[in-house]
């Protein structure tokens, strides 16, 4: 939201505010912990504990289910959108130790972050007149404006010009004219976020007095720069958020038909060519290579041995839930007892055998209870001990 | 082989390449795109006949994103096509532009690839191209370690890492010689070892440093008749020949089955029909659909049909490094840059702007006459196109 006011943002506000910028469609239902090594100059050690959908901020590592190290001027360019996340992720800038997955979830817990505002005050709003003259505007103008600022960090000042001269003193001296209005109005109108017009007809800012010479005042000094320079005001764009869920339904056609079939009853079909002899598991309507129908079926498996192994530790949607998926998980091509050379089965492999399993181990389908016919009637094969 | 007519890329145009596009929507990233191009063809969109539109709908979720897009592609009264091939998409596009140019139906065709990666959720997208009677629940998205496996059982551990990462930072090279890359991360040789280290792993031994990039951008490439591209254009690149090769065996094209791999069928048949027989010598440049620097150091002895070890040496000796005997992705590739859609054309735009001496400050040196691009897309497709810098001559 602002540019030059980054010497203000610091480690402990982001942490700090995390709380009060909780996103609940984001946290809802759940429950983690991610720790934060935040190392160098103003760095720290902070865990988001989620339990199902509460947030709380720590000091500290406790128990994390996943871990980030990054510097702290790399994570305090990250909250302000200077350095892509994954760029950072990517060539090392930051390190993640853990589940993926839960940062995947993490990136949605809050809204954005917003740098505390430069500090802008009455005096440096004042104090910094003098410097600011404009001399076009002042060129020939004798008089005194009195201002009259109420409040929390208020004050009394008078900018007197004498023919193109200006001072600006503390208290009240002979004014032609007095404005009155509190700290904050005063400070909103100075940085152009409140219309002095509207503040004046809304009664936020009284002025007694020769109204012509204040007519005049607006031309008199160049625009104010707030300490750490200007505050620019971005129009935030929207993005709109949008979820498609299909229900959807595919007809088998009567080879895979039987094949999904023989699931129910734990038995694994392949079709042969009548041709090339090659089995084809799942089954299909023709020899891929051959082009001639093939309708003769054969029993296989349903155990036999890993051909190739794919461990996935990334988390990604899985498309017929949307949900992300538990890592790390495999998937496997099994070349199932009955066939040969490439004739591979495509599933998937227990993630509990990742440390052992290889590439020739012998392996078996653990089956599922509820059977209906589809890939999911296996639920993974696993290692034959 | 032979043309009806002569075609000519006459006009280049790219958006900013980038994870962050949250400053525009669809049709205002692709006319981005769409005003460089015309811009660079020296041409308004009046002169435009046709224009052809392409991406990967499964990504964004939009059917007939070319009627949401007609404000950006300046469409409305032309006669439009729409193509989705896929990831080869973009290279299929410009097939579409040149036979609809070749065969005398309209002179001057806009062709446009685009993609918001972060409008969709890609993982997801590429799953749902799975058989969805048995591979929806299997499919890993685009990620797969196989073809790192496949390296490190040919080569030997240590090689193959430091082939993939040699490659990764060439790549990352070039890329920072292009200020419309998505990725430029400033990396160097020396960082190698650590870089691997510390970058997470996907799938197996790819992990996330060797992997490309999702990002949100757009192409344009604006295509002319051999009279048109003339007056129009100094240096058109002229598109000499292209072929598209799918494979149906996709059950086992993730197993181990021994075949001529698309990628090898192309580039035999490409080669034999224009002639050509040492890739590496007569070739001056090469734009690769490289989705990793696994793939990408696989792929290079299958489309410069040279054995695996000579592949090997290219990478040791430089030579894919702009300035040596084959540059591969002077614009610093697919690991640098991936707006799917778009992706495939970026690949035969930058061959064009190389061709056309337009490359900035990552043009090769020397001269450019024949310019080699790949698409690639699942389920193991191959769309390669060659580019001259001579009209081509077609003998009866």
């Amino acid at each position: 939201m602002s540019s030059g006011t980054d010497q203000k943002v610091t480690i402990a506000d982001i942490f700090g505010s995390m709380e009060s910028r909780v996103n609940p469609d984001g946290v809802k239902g759940v429950t983690c912990n991610c720790g934060y090594k935040i190392t160098g100059e103003g760095g720290g050690e902070y865990t988001v504990t989620v339990k199902d959908g509460d947030v709380k901020v720590l000091e500290g590592i406790h128990s994390p289910d996943v871990t980030t190290t990054a510097s702290a001027e790399n994570w305090i360019n990250i909250t302000l959108g200077k350095l892509d996340a994954t760029t950072a992720f990517t060539s090392g800038m930051i390190k993640i130790d853990g589940d993926m997955g839960v940062m995947g979830k993490a990136a949605m817990f809050f809204q954005k972050y917003r740098p505390p505002a430069p500090e802008v005050t009455i005096q440096d709003i004042f104090g910094s007149m003098e410097s600011r003259v404009n001399p076009e505007g002042v060129k020939g103008v004798t008089c005194k404006c009195g201002y009259d600022i109420t409040g929390d960090g208020g004050g009394q000042y008078t900018v007197s010009v004498d023919d193109g001269n200006v001072k600006v003193l503390e208290g009240i001296h002979e004014p032609d004219v007095t404005t009155t209005s509190n700290a904050q109005n005063w400070i909103d109108i100075t940085l152009g976020k409140l219309d002095a017009t509207t503040a004046f007809t809304s009664g936020m800012i009284k002025i007694e007095g020769d109204m012509g010479v204040l007519g005049k005042a607006a031309m008199f000094f160049k625009k104010y720069i707030p300490p750490g320079g200007e505050i620019e005001e971005q129009e935030e764009l929207l993005m709109l958020p949008k979820v498609i869920s299909v229900p959807q339904k595919f007809n088998t056609g009567p080879k895979m038909g039987k094949f999904l079939k023989g699931l129910i009853d734990k038995k694994l079909y392949a079709n042969k060519c009548p041709e090339c002899k090659r089995l084809q598991i799942p089954p299909r309507e023709v020899c891929a290579e051959c082009i001639v129908r093939a309708d003769e079926f054969v029993e296989v498996g349903p155990d036999g041995i890993i051909q190739v192994l794919d461990i996935t530790f990334f988390a990604s949607p899985d498309p017929l839930t949307g949900e992300s998926r538990e890592t790390p998980y495999v998937s496997a091509h099994i070349l199932l007892d009955g066939c040969k050379g490439h004739e591979t089965l495509w599933h998937e492999l227990n993630p509990a055998n990742i440390k052992t399993a290889k590439k020739g181990d012998r392996v078996r389908p653990v089956w599922n209870e509820n059977r209906t016919g589809s890939v999911s009637d296996i639920l993974y094969y696993e290692l034959i001990e | 082989m032979k043309k009806n007519r002569n075609v000519g890329i006459v006009g280049v145009g790219q958006s900013a390449f980038s994870s962050h596009r949250e400053d525009v929507n669809q049709p205002e990233l692709i006319n981005e795109a769409v005003n460089e191009a015309l811009e660079h063809a020296g041409i308004t969109l009046n002169d435009v006949d046709c224009v052809v539109h392409g991406n990967m709908e499964l990504f964004e979720m939009v059917h007939q994103p070319d009627m949401w897009h007609t404000l950006g592609t300046g469409a409305y009264g032309k006669e439009t096509i729409r193509v989705t091939t896929g990831g080869t998409t973009g290279a299929t596009l410009v097939c579409v532009a040149d036979n609809l140019v070749a065969s005398g139906m309209h002179d001057v065709v806009m062709a446009i690839g685009f993609e918001k990666l972060q409008e969709g959720n890609t993982t997801a997208g590429i799953t749902n191209m799975s058989d969805p009677l048995w591979g929806r629940r299997l499919q890993t998205g685009a990620l797969t370690g196989v073809f790192a496996q496949k390296a490190i059982d040919k080569y030997g551990e240590e090689k193959a890492k430091k082939a993939a990462m040699k490659y990764r930072i060439i790549m990352d090279k070039h890329a920072m010689k292009n200020p419309k890359a998505h990725r430029r991360l400033g990396l160097e040789f020396d960082e190698m070892d650590t870089l691997a280290e510390n970058s997470p792993t996907l799938v197996g031994d790819l992990k996330m440093i060797h992997m490309c990039s999702q990002s949100d951008g757009a192409c344009v490439v604006i295509f002319a008749s051999e009279e048109k591209a003339k007056e129009i254009c100094k240096q058109p690149a002229w598109i000499k020949d292209h072929i598209t090769v799918h494979r149906e065996e996709a059950y086992c094209a993730f197993g181990d089955a021994p075949h001529t791999t698309t990628h090898e069928y192309a580039a035999q048949k490409l080669f034999k029909r224009n002639g050509i027989t040492s890739p590496v010598d007569e070739l001056d440049v090469f734009e690769m659909y490289d989705p990793s620097c696994w793939w990408g150091i696989d792929w290079i002895s299958e489309f410069m049909m040279i054995s695996s070890d000579e592949a090997m040496k290219l990478i040791e000796d430089d030579e894919i490094m702009i300035g040596g005997k084959i540059p591969f992705n002077p614009s610093g590739g697919v690991i640098a840059s991936n707006p799917i859609g778009a992706t495939a054309m970026v690949r035969v735009a930058e061959a064009a702007l190389q061709i056309m001496g337009d490359a900035g400050e990552h043009q090769v040196p020397g001269e450019v006459n024949q310019a080699l691009a790949s698409g690639f897309g699942g389920v193991m497709w191959t769309v390669l196109l060659l580019l001259t810098k001579e009209a081509p001559v077609w003998n009866e």
